[in-house]
This record gives structure tokens, C-alpha cells and sequence, in this order.
């Protein structure tokens, strides 16, 4: 794909930039916007096609989004490899987009970009906000000012969006560049090549100051970093040089900004934040909101679910049977089709509806600002267990799925946070466990949904806290960093980001449901209908899965769920967490179901999925993550010690509750 | 009269003087535009008593009382306006 395209841009920018929609609305790929900072951690590469002006010629562009960052100081891993990259990777143009509504901050980043020497040009962005407020920008005099280009956008409109697109990529009205885009670039690339000449290719050749060759502080600048500088980062000196080019960036914003008489985005958030971030009001709130999160994604939900139900186990059920019998179809066959995959994949699509209307209201509190104000509002919890309160936003996606949110741990620039992090994030409850507690609470606990998935997402949270507190005392003790946290302004989430970021969630637990679930359907479906010498089996019991499971189960005889379909059902749990779903949907008939689980056992069973250790895509990420087969699997066999610890504890204090009579 | 950030009252502005502390701190602040000269307003402080919601140089910034106490500030710039862009 890059040797077909001619050009490559990296987009590179402030978190809350508008840098995620800019990038979708180029490439149309589906890329997550949100106000958490450092959300786009992984390089994401898109491309785009441009006419040639003049030509009927297409040309492809490859654009890359770079995570976004504040400065290209080394302190975090998303400034390392934003630097690396422009400096390795040479993009023709680097676009940086600013917030025109903050543009003191954002342009501080400009600066560093340009002392990196890359070809830039300037998107201007969230024009819109600043007209709205009646402030003026003399974009000539600040494109002269600054040496780029610039072009002001506003990504979020969709009008005339794609003719400033086109004016962006193929940029020539400019009184800096008139030769449009390939002259820019040509110019870029000699001001390149007189910087590489300083020290070749290798930039561990610059040559000391002091030394007989002249450097000049714009060549020395482009020289990368080093990864491993992360662990030693108290011993980089700070970058004295900030305060002046603050001072400059004053300068030229006092020169071409004329400060509008409104402040509507300042005032809307002022006010907004006066209820949200409220003294009294701030905390209660944040537990209204996730009670009515997961309420409605239940009861709502829910009437989807019953409708899927239905469509799955009853119409397609059997017009199936009603084929296959017509055909002549083998008994096996019309099991396998009917028992197996239907009844597996079908009890986890069911519940793609819930997870839909979950993904629908954490995105947008992601995207709109709201999930920053959690940080800010629980931060205090955070720092007296040692953590710093942006392990948050790891935590919090971690009701998503653990896989990114173990990735978005990376934001972390504590090392010892970082590790912490990821062991417990886990123990937030992810979408895919929803089908399970889904399942247990419709047929157990139908008049308290709500309350009982509170009381297991707070339970998760609770021993997520708990293990952090130990782990910082114990292996990962180490120095608290500093929390430095922008609040951003509330803004609309841009739709078009917004529904592609739920689609792309949703779709990713669908897929799963038609790959893994479906093989391990069809494996379960085999395991439990046929004995060691593959010959078919009257009773499920004396099946491979009945043998394995029965020789296993005692295991969980403390924890009231002895029976070897559930200790089956657990270990299919760690292939994908939904599959504990269809695997009892296979294993267990709606009678043994309802007669081997009580509401206590299935209190103590679902607080047993809550916190045992995560599917294998979980697992692979935590190894990746942490770099450490010893740590991974130590992770597992905690997460795994305290789900059964936890499981049995429910377990007994329910006993008891049960018997002394109080419910 | 001198003092350090985190003794600023909500509602209150004053303007940095100088920013103690580690490095790491040091460089994150001053990246984010915590500079000397620069006017800062408190703006809030967390329910829970910490951290510290900051405005300044037109946006919002979240730190803890803790790093606020490595910023020095003079707080007889409470009338002043809290925007960075007029100061020099």
C-alpha cells in the first residue's frame, strides 16, 4: 500500500484537537474520538485520493495519525513515538491541526514540530467555536509570523468540509508556498537534507557539542529518542527553552488575535461543570448516571434480547429442523446445527443489544468531556492507593473490553503505575461478561437488575482498588508521578466518529460471535456428546466434557457450583468470556438450570466470572503489554486466587443470609 | 507577598514566579504553559478535597494540590484577568 501512494502526511496535534475527526473524515476509516487525552495511541494509517491539479490523475496520499500529544519531550511513550516517527519515517508534509479556541497551548507543539524541520502546514481547527465568539485571527500575518502555512478548518461541519480537504492536501493559494504542495515539499526536503548532513542517517552519531563541527540548534533538536529514556526520566533536564517560546507564541497571538466580546464553549462548560463537578452534587451524580447506564442497557436492551431469543431458538430453530428433516439430513447434523450452533451463537447475539446500548452511552461520555471529570471527581481514591488518578481512563474503557484498555495504560508515564494498572484493569467488568450476569440475573434476580449489576460492577471496582493498594505496597512499589490533567471543554461528539466508534465496537463482539464462539460451539457441541473413543454418548455426563468437567469440579464445591457444567462452562469463559454463555445454553436444559443454581450460587458464580482471569485475547495483550511471561501469569493466577476468595465469600455470607431468614 | 499555588483560594488569581519540584514535573508544566509570568485562576477544588481545577492561558487544567505546591505564585494578582495571552 505506501509504494502505491505518492504522498504521506502525519497528522499530528493536542489531544481534544479534533485530530480523530480530521483523520476520518480523509480517510473514512474507523478511528475512536475521544476527550480522553492520549486516546489514539496506535499508529493509524489511512489513505486518500486526490485528483493532480489540472489532471484527471489520481494519486493516493497516505495519511498517518500520530497520537496526540502536548510537546515532543520525551516524558511519554506517545511523544517518543510521534518524534520517532516524524523523524524516521520522513512524511512529505506533517499537518498540524490546532485548537483555535486554545491556541497558546496547542501552538507550543507547533514550535517543536517545527524545530524537528519537517514540511508543515497548519489546520487551523474549531473555526467555527472562535467566529461563534466573535474573536479575529489575521491568518496571514500569523502564517508570516510563524513560517507555516495555514489553513483554517473546522473538522466537526460537515459543509464545505471537503473542499477545504482538498485545499489541504492540495495546498497552493498560499503566499509562503505558490508552487502548491510539490513545491512545499521539494522546499521541505532541501531544508531535510542540510539537517541530515550534520550527522547522517545514524542520529547517535551527532556529534557532542564542543566538537569541531558546527550544529545548530534546529538540526540538534531532530535527533530521536530512545525508548528506554522513559525509565530515567528524572534525569533528562527540563526544556529550558519553554518559557521562551511561550513568550513567543505571546507575542504572535497578541499580534494577529482579536479576543471576541463572547466566550460561549468557556461559559457552556463553566456552567455545566458548575452541576457535574459540584461540591455536593458531583459525586452522587457520577453514580446516578452509571445506575441509569446499566439500567437502561438491561431494560431497554431487553426487549431487543427477547426478540433475538426468539427469532434464534424458535423461528430459525426450527424452520432449520423443519429443512433438515424435508432433506433427509443426519441426526448429528440437525443436533450440531440446532443444539450447537444456534443455541451457542444465538445466546450470545442475543445480548448484542445491551452491549450496543452500553457502548452508546460510555463513547459518548468519552467523547463529549464527561469521563475527565470522573478523573477529576474520583481522582483523591485514586492517589491514596498509590495510583495516579489517569490509571482512570484505562479503568474505565476496561468496561469496554480489557484489550484496549490494557493498551490505553500506556498513557501512564509512571512505570509502576503502568504495571498496576494493567493487572487490575481486568477487574473492571467488561462487555463480554455482560451475557453472563445478563443470563443469571433474568432468571435470578428479574426484579433487581439494576441493583445487582451495581452491586458487581462496584464489587469489581472495590477488589480493582484493594489489589492496587497491595501491588503498590508489595511488587510495584515506586514513586508517585505528578497529575497534570486537561479538563476539556464540553463539546457535541462529531456523529459521524461517534456512530462508526459504537459500529466498530459492536461489530468486533458480533464477529467474535460468528469465528470463536462459533468454533468453540461447535467444540463444546462434539466434547459434550461424544466419550474418548469419538463414539456418540446417551448422557452428557459420560462425554469427554462430562469426564473433564466432573474430575475438575470439586474444585468449585466450596463455591456452590460444583457441578461439571459450570466448571465446563469456566473454562470456556477463558476463550472468550461470552462463551460461558453458550456453552450452558448447550450443557444445560432450562429445568437442570433452574434447579442446580440458586440465587446464591448464582451470585457467587457470576462474582466468579467477574473476577477470574481474562479471556485469552486479554491474556495475550497483558503478556504483550507487560513484556513478561512471569508477570502475565502471575497476573492470571491472582486475578483467578481472588475470584475464588470473593466467590466464596458471596457464597457463605449468602448461605447465611438464606438461612437465618432475613430475605 | 509569595506563596505557593495550592494555598490559593477558589475564585482567586495569581501569577507564577517560579516552579520547584523534579524535573519531570517541572518540564510537564511548563509544556502545558504553567510558565513564570503567567496568570493562573483557581478555579475549583474536587469534591474530595483534591486535586485542583486550574484556568489558565484559556483552557482548563487539572493538578493536585501536591504539584501545586511546587508552583510559586504572588497572589496580589487577584483582579487581574485570567488570560495568559496578556501577559508579557
Amino acid at each position: 500500500m505506501a509504494d502505491l501512494a505518492k504522498y504521506t502526511i502525519a497528522l499530528a496535534g493536542n489531544p481534544n484537537s479534533g485530530k480523530t475527526t480530521l483523520f476520518n473524515r480523509l480517510t473514512k476509516s474507523n478511528q475512536k474520538v475521544g476527550n480522553w487525552p492520549g486516546v489514539t495511541i496506535e499508529k493509524k494509517v489511512g489513505n486518500y485520493t486526490k485528483t493532480k491539479p489540472g489532471t484527471e490523475d489520481k494519486e493516493i496520499v497516505n495519511v498517518v495519525d500520530l497520537p496526540g500529544i502536548y510537546s515532543l519531550t520525551p516524558y511519554s511513550e506517545e511523544e517518543i513515538i510521534a518524534r520517532n516517527y516524524i523523524v524516521d519515517e520522513n512524511p512529505d508534509l506533517v499537518i498540524n491541526i490546532i485548537d483555535a479556541s486554545n491556541l497558546e497551548r496547542n501552538l507550543y507543539l507547533t514550535f517543536q514540530l517545527k524545530k524537528l524541520g519537517c514540511p508543515m502546514i497548519i489546520a487551523l481547527n474549531m473555526m467555527d467555536e472562535v467566529e461563534q465568539n466573535g474573536t479575529k485571527i489575521d491568518f496571514d500575518k500569523m502564517s508570516e509570523m510563524l513560517g507555516v502555512p495555514i489553513i483554517p478548518i473546522s473538522a466537526i461541519e460537515g459543509k464545505s468540509f471537503s473542499a477545504k480537504v482538498a485545499k489541504l492536501m492540495g495546498y497552493k493559494s498560499s503566499k509562503i508556498a505558490e508552487g502548491g504542495i510539490e513545491r512545499l515539499i521539494g522546499k521541505a526536503n532541501d531544508i531535510l537534507d542540510h539537517s541530515f548532513k550534520y550527522f547522517g542517517d545514524n542520529p547517535e552519531a551527532i556529534p557532542a557539542s564542543g566538537q569541531k563541527e558546527p550544529i545548530s540548534s534546529e538540526s540538534f533538536e531532530k535527533k530521536k529518542f530512545d525508548p528506554s529514556l522513559l525509565k530515567h526520566a528524572d534525569n533528562i533536564d527540563y526544556d529550558e527553552h519553554s518559557a521562551e517560546i511561550y513568550s513567543e507564541i505571546e507575542k504572535i497571538v497578541s499580534a494577529t488575535v482579536r479576543e471576541g466580546e463572547k466566550q460561549v464553549q468557556h461559559d457552556r462548560t463553566k456552567k455545566i461543570d458548575g452541576i457535574l463537578t459540584n461540591k455536593w452534587l458531583g459525586i452522587p451524580i457520577f453514580l446516578v448516571v452509571m445506575f441509569v447506564v446499566f439500567q437502561l442497557s438491561f431494560t431497554v436492551g431487553g426487549i431487543f434480547t427477547d426478540l433475538i431469543d426468539v427469532f434464534f431458538n424458535e423461528t430459525l430453530a426450527g424452520f432449520v429442523e423443519e429443512w433438515f428433516t424435508a432433506a433427509g439430513t443426519s441426526d448429528w447434523m440437525t443436533d450440531l446445527v440446532i443444539n450447537g450452533i444456534i443455541a451457542g451463537v444465538g445466546g450470545v447475539l442475543t445480548f448484542v443489544p445491551q452491549i450496543f446500548i452500553l457502548f452508546v452511552f460510555l463513547t459518548l461520555m468519552e467523547d463529549t468531556g464527561y469521563m475527565s471529570r470522573v478523573a477529576f471527581l474520583l481522582d483523591r481514591i485514586f492517589t491514596k492507593i498509590g495510583l495516579s488518578g489517569k490509571s482512570f481512563i484505562p479503568l474505565i474503557l476496561g468496561f469496554g473490553c480489557s484489550v484496549p484498555a490494557v493498551m490505553a495504560a500506556r498513557t501512564l508515564d509512571n512505570e509502576m503505575d503502568r504495571k498496576t494498572t494493567i493487572f487490575i484493569t481486568p477487574f473492571m467488568s467488561c462487555g463480554a461478561r455482560l451475557p453472563i450476569y445478563a443470563m443469571f440475573v433474568g432468571v435470578f434476580f428479574s426484579a433487581y437488575y439494576g441493583l445487582t449489576m451495581l452491586f458487581l460492577y462496584v464489587l469489581g471496582i472495590l477488589v480493582a482498588i484493594g489489589s492496587a493498594w497491595l501491588l503498590k505496597k508489595t511488587i510495584f512499589k515506586g514513586p508517585s508521578s505528578p497529575f497534570i490533567m486537561e479538563l476539556p471543554p464540553y463539546r457535541f461528539p462529531d456523529l459521524y466518529t461517534y456512530a462508526k466508534h459504537i459500529w466498530e465496537k459492536t461489530r468486533g463482539f458480533v464477529i467474535r460471535a460468528g469465528t470463536i464462539i462459533f468454533l468453540a460451539s461447535v467444540l463444546i457441541w462434539f466434547l459434550q456428546g461424544y466419550d474418548f473413543s469419538f463414539s456418540a454418548v446417551e448422557d452428557s455426563a459420560e462425554s469427554i466434557l462430562g469426564i473433564v468437567g466432573t474430575a475438575i469440579a470439586p474444585i468449585f464445591e466450596p463455591l456452590g457450583f460444583g457441578d461439571w457444567r459450570a466448571a465446563m462452562s469456566l473454562f470456556t469463559g477463558f476463550i472468550a468470556k461470552e462463551a460461558v454463555v453458550s456453552t450452558i445454553e448447550i450443557l444445560y436444559t432450562p429445568e437442570d438450570f433452574e434447579m442446580l443454581f440458586t440465587p446464591v450460587v448464582a451470585l457467587a458464580f457470576m462474582v466468579f466470572t467477574l473476577l477470574y482471569l481474562p479471556c485469552l485475547a486479554a491474556f495475550a495483550t497483558i503478556k504483550r503489554e507487560l513484556n513478561s511471561w512471569k508477570l502475565s501469569i502471575l497476573a492470571a493466577a491472582y486475578q483467578t486466587a481472588i475470584a475464588y476468595i470473593a466467590a466464596f465469600i458471596v457464597y457463605r455470607i449468602g448461605l447465611l443470609v438464606v438461612e437465618s431468614g432475613i430475605l | 507577598m509569595a506563596s505557593t499555588l495550592n494555598q490559593i483560594k477558589p475564585g482567586c488569581s495569581c501569577k507564577v514566579v517560579n516552579i520547584g519540584g523534579n524535573n519531570i514535573l517541572k518540564n510537564r508544566l511548563l509544556c502545558m504553559g504553567v510558565t513564570p509570568g503567567t496568570v493562573v485562576e483557581v478555579v475549583k477544588v474536587a469534591p474530595l478535597g483534591d486535586p485542583m481545577e486550574l484556568k489558565i492561558r484559556n483552557y482548563n487544567l487539572s493538578i493536585r494540590k501536591k504539584e501545586a505546591s511546587s508552583i510559586f505564585v504572588e497572589d496580589n494578582a487577584a483582579n487581574t484577568k485570567n488570560s495568559g495571552s496578556e501577559v508579557i
